[in-house]
This record gives C-alpha cells, structure tokens and sequence, in this order.
C-alpha cells in the first residue's frame, strides 16, 4: 500500500510540474491579477488531488483540472468582495524583457478588452482559442449545450471586436478554431 | 494579420510575478486530507440529508439551503476573549453594526493551503476589545450586518450553478439557516434593512427589505426604474434616505435611485453628461454616504472617472482636477469633515495597495496620507454611526473615528 501511495504522489508530482505554467496562465487569462490566478490553480489542483486516484486516463486528467480551474473561477467571480475588488482594477502595463513597445501595447490593450469581456463568455473565448479546444470539448468544459458555446464564442468576439477597433489589426483568424 | 490564438498566447505570456502555488507534494497532501474528509462525512449524509428535506419543507424562499463548499475550518476556535481573532487566519470581510458590534469573516489559513471561499464568522460587542468564538462554516458570496446579532449572507445554490440563496444568522454568524421569506413588502420596516438580491447572478437584483428581528425577507412592492446591480448586498441609508446606483435602461447612462419614505417609492436621476456604458459591461456608480442628506456618485466608464455630490435628490458634477488619468479604483468615502476621499488601486509586488486622493466643497483632488493605516489595507467602510473601519492583508482590523486617522482594533 505505501509503495502504492508513494507512486501515485510520483505522478502526481509529474503530472503538477508538467502543467503547472499552463494552469496559471489560464487562471490569469481568465482573471487578470497573478495573485488571484495562483488561487485559483492552486485551488483546481488539490481538487484534482482529491480525485486523483480515481482517474487514469491522461486526457481525463487534463478535462478535470481545466473544469476545476473554470469552475473556481466562475464561482469566485459571483463573490462580491472579489468583483469589488478586481473590476476595477487594470492590468499592469509591464514589458517582458525581450518586448518592443508596440508587442507590448498590444498585448496591454488586449488584456484589457479580454477583462471587459463577462467572465463565462470570457471562459469560452480562453477554451476555443488558447487551449484549442473544439465546440463539443469547450461545451463539456463548461457543462453546457454546444449552442450556448456558439453563442457565447460569437458575443466575446463581438465584445473584443467593439472594444480593441483598430488597436489590432484584425481578428480574421478569430473564427478559424475547430467547429 | 495577427490571429486571435496568437493574441490570447501573447496576453499569456504577459511577464509573470513568481508564482505563488504550493508545492507538488503539498497540493498532494492537500487533496488527499481533503479526500478523507469527504470521506469520513459520507457517513453522516443521510442524517444531513433528512435536515435539508426538513428546511426545505419550511422555507418557501431558498427551499434547499445552501452547499458549504469545503470542510469545517480546521485549527483551534478562537476562544472567548482572544484579543486577537485573526491570529492564524485572514480577514476576508469586515463588517460593523456600529463602533462596538463589529464582525470579521475569517479564513483559516495558519498550516493548511488557505481555502478562502469558506469562512467563520467572530464578532465583538465591544468595540473589538473581546471575540466571540468562531461560527459555524460558510461558503459566502456577500456577508451583510443588519443588526447587532443579525447578519445575512448570498451563498451558491447548490440547486443551480448560476444560483444564489439567502442565509441569515440571528446569534451573530454562531449558525446559519435559510432566510425566511415573509412575501411581498411594503417599506423597509423600523431598524430593518434593504438589500438588494437576485437568485441568479446574471440577473439585475432586486430590492428586499430585511427584518432585523427574524431576518426573514419581502420583496419590496415598489421596485426602482434601474438596471440595478450593487458590489453590496446591503442599501446604503443616511438621513433617512435609501440610495441604489444602476443605469438606465433607456439610455443606458448611470443612475441612482432614491427613496426618502424607506423604499415606497423611489426617484431616479440619470447623469445624463454621463458616457453611456458599454453594451456588455455596465459599472454602476459607486455611492458614498454621509451621516448627512449629502452623498457622492463615482462614475467610471473607459476608465474615465465622473464625480457626483447631491444634497438631497439634486445632483452636481464636481471637478476631477488633479486626479491622475486611468485612476484604476471606483471606491470612495467621506471623511467626519465632509472630505471625499477617492481609491487609487495600484498593483504593488505583494498584492494591491491604495493611494487616496481627497477634495473638499468642489476643490481639486489631491494626494493624501491616512495616518496609521496600512496600503496595503482593504477598502475603507462606514458603519452606520459614523465609524470608520477597514481590514488589512496581515489580519489586522483598522478603525477611525473621523477617517483620517486609524489605529488598530485587533491586534492592539
């Protein structure tokens, strides 16, 4: 039993160094604050470690942390003293070390729409277009039908094209994800 | 061209503070102490099982009460007369009755990985020189103090993802049950308070009327002409006024909303000089009370912000002069002295700090210090008597008479 143990933390310790980075800029897309996107990581990987000897299959693994992950997020965000205190906050205008200053305004100004964008429409935008996931994965994700991923997919999009106007030159590869 | 995906990875890639998460083998040991708790509770489930059905059959307004996410806080209760009851623990709200009943939510955050959204409440009757034990735990979305031992609480629904119910603690958070629901109500009854609530929280809430003695809960007849949306469940009373901030629904500019007969009725002024918000995010104004007739209205559209004082119902525009541009923070209070004083939320290396920014009658706003309190501290609030409070990041309680000097009201 404790050799059983002892391998299952071994995957574990694997599986958390393999996605930690991933998990965490997620949360941060979805939330716009570090602090809050390592509570919220940190939050989605221990209810994965509840779970973790009940799931095997590797791609489980990868769906059950991202609805963890959506679902503490989408939970804190109804929380008013975390709304009060977020929504009005702007993310920092920081350059990365090997930026040049128009990478960095872009990626200001669209960190900035992407925060205006509300939070599940925003949560649906992140499935499809950073993790790549199709209709029928971003519906499992967000334990809805696919033709509110549809609808959600188009308004985000409609917001961040309302919002960013010329500041991006186009967003024509927007609706390029799978269908 | 640039695509969408490549923006969402560059947006990603932004530079990242050093992170935060606990280790591998502690988020482990997290999960599986978590795990064998669960465990251990499936044993008594049925027995939980049969109270639910019970409140349900009684309770027409949450017929399910609320799913506490998590297990009991663990560590030791804080016992009666700790001068200290944040030791070991965060403050995730404060909140006053007045300058001596006074209340923290704590979360227990000393040897575990802190689980923040479940919380129990400690309270102090006298002025934060004693604590009571802690209560039982919570999952809350907004806390709320009615009265002296009455608190009401917004918790997710376990009926519905997108759901909200109301709980109500009548021993000063000890324990919690449904809030009863008492129908249709008129106005706001005598030492009563009004909130405003939706059960779903995609919703414009709406206006109820809580009754301090029973915390039981009517929805107001007459409801304001606002897409109503507040940060607080509680409405902000002064001087016999009931304000609630929202935009109109026409022209989508800000409003407030203003009852002088404890909500029967309600007149509305649009800051029609107002930008109207944008189609998917609408900020209501963010209102600030005095013990006065007189009440400030922040805007905040494109991060532009709009300052607002009325005397009475009338409205005026005041100067945003020396206010630096992209001032990131609505939130605002007035001083003992009638001082407006605004928030500047910055980004420090450890967590949000504040600036504050004050002008007087109409004068140009500038920077000011607010001695003895931390900026690191959380939003300032007003009780109802005039008593300023605000809790800091380290689980100390600041207090102020007058709003420009504080001292702490735990840790002493």
């Amino acid at each position: 039993m404790r050799r059983d143990e002892d391998e299952e933390r071994r995957r574990f310790s694997e599986y958390f160094a393999a996605r930690r980075e991933l998990v965490r800029r997620t949360a941060y897309l979805m939330c716009g604050d570090w602090h809050w996107a390592d509570d919220l990581a940190q939050a989605a990987f221990i209810r994965l470690a509840t779970n973790w000897h009940r799931i095997r299959d590797p791609q489980a693994v990868d769906a059950y942390l991202r609805t963890c992950l959506i679902r503490a997020y989408l939970s804190e965000t109804r929380r008013v003293w975390r709304r009060r205190e977020r929504t009005v906050a702007e993310p920092p205008d920081v350059a990365g070390p090997d930026d040049d200053a128009e990478t960095t305004a872009r990626r200001v100004a669209f960190a900035q729409a992407l925060n205006q964008v509300p939070p599940r429409q925003r949560v649906t935008l992140i499935c499809r277009f950073y993790q790549g996931l199709d209709v029928a994965e971003t519906a499992a994700a967000l334990k809805c039908s696919e033709g509110t991923v549809k609808s959600q997919t188009a308004r985000g999009l409609a917001t961040l094209r309302q919002l960013l106007g010329d500041a991006v030159p186009s967003l024509t590869g927007a609706m390029e994800g799978r269908a | 061209m640039t695509g969408l995906r490549e923006l969402f990875e560059d947006a990603a890639g932004s530079p990242a503070r050093p992170s935060g998460l606990l280790t591998a083998n502690e988020v482990y040991d997290a999960g599986r102490r978590r795990h064998r708790r669960r465990r251990a509770a499936t044993t008594v489930a049925g027995a939980a099982a049969l109270t639910l059905v019970t409140v349900a059959a009684v309770n027409l307004l949450a017929p399910v009460p609320p799913s506490v996410d998590g297990p009991p806080l663990d560590g030791p209760a804080t016992p009666t007369g700790n001068p200290d009851p944040a030791t070991g623990s965060r403050i995730r709200w404060a909140g006053a009755a007045d300058r001596d009943h006074l209340y923290l939510a704590l979360s227990h955050c000393a040897d575990e990985p802190c689980r923040k959204q479940t919380v129990a409440v400690v309270r102090s009757s006298d002025g934060g020189r004693t604590w009571s034990d802690r209560g039982a735990p919570i999952a809350p979305d907004a806390l709320t103090v009615v009265g002296p031992d009455t608190l009401i609480t917004t918790a997710p629904d376990a009926r519905s993802a997108a759901g909200t119910a109301l709980l109500a603690s009548l021993d000063g958070g000890r324990t919690w049950a449904a809030a009863p629901s008492t129908g249709t109500a008129e106005a706001v009854p005598d030492g009563g308070v009004a909130i405003c609530w939706s059960a779903r929280a995609d919703q414009p809430c709406v206006l109820h009327a809580v009754d301090p003695t029973t915390g039981g809960v009517g929805r107001l007849a007459a409801q304001p002409p606002l897409n109503r949306r507040t940060d607080e469940l509680r409405i902000e009373e002064s001087a016999g006024r009931l304000r609630i901030a929202g935009t109109d629904p026409t022209t989508r500019k800000p409003a407030v909303s203003t009852s002088t007969d404890a909500g029967r009725t309600w007149s509305t002024h649009v800051f029609t000089d107002a930008p109207a918000c944008p189609e998917q995010r609408c900020e209501p104004p963010m209102l600030a009370v005095t013990g006065t007739a007189t009440a400030y209205a922040v805007v905040s559209v494109d991060g532009l912000r709009t300052v607002y004082r009325a005397d009475g119902t009338r409205w005026q525009r005041l100067t945003t002069a020396g206010l630096p541009d992209g001032l990131a923070g609505t939130g605002s209070f007035v001083t003992a002295d009638g001082t407006h004083v605004l928030t500047q939320l910055l980004n420090g290396r450890d967590g949000d700090v504040r600036r504050y920014w004050a002008a007087r009658d109409g004068d140009a706003y500038r920077a000011v210090e607010l001695d003895g309190l931390p900026k690191s501290a959380e939003a300032v609030r007003r009780a109802p008597d005039g008593w300023f409070y605000a809790p800091d990041a380290d689980g100390t309680l600041y207090g102020s008479t007058d709003g420009w000097r504080w001292s702490p009201v735990t840790h002493r």
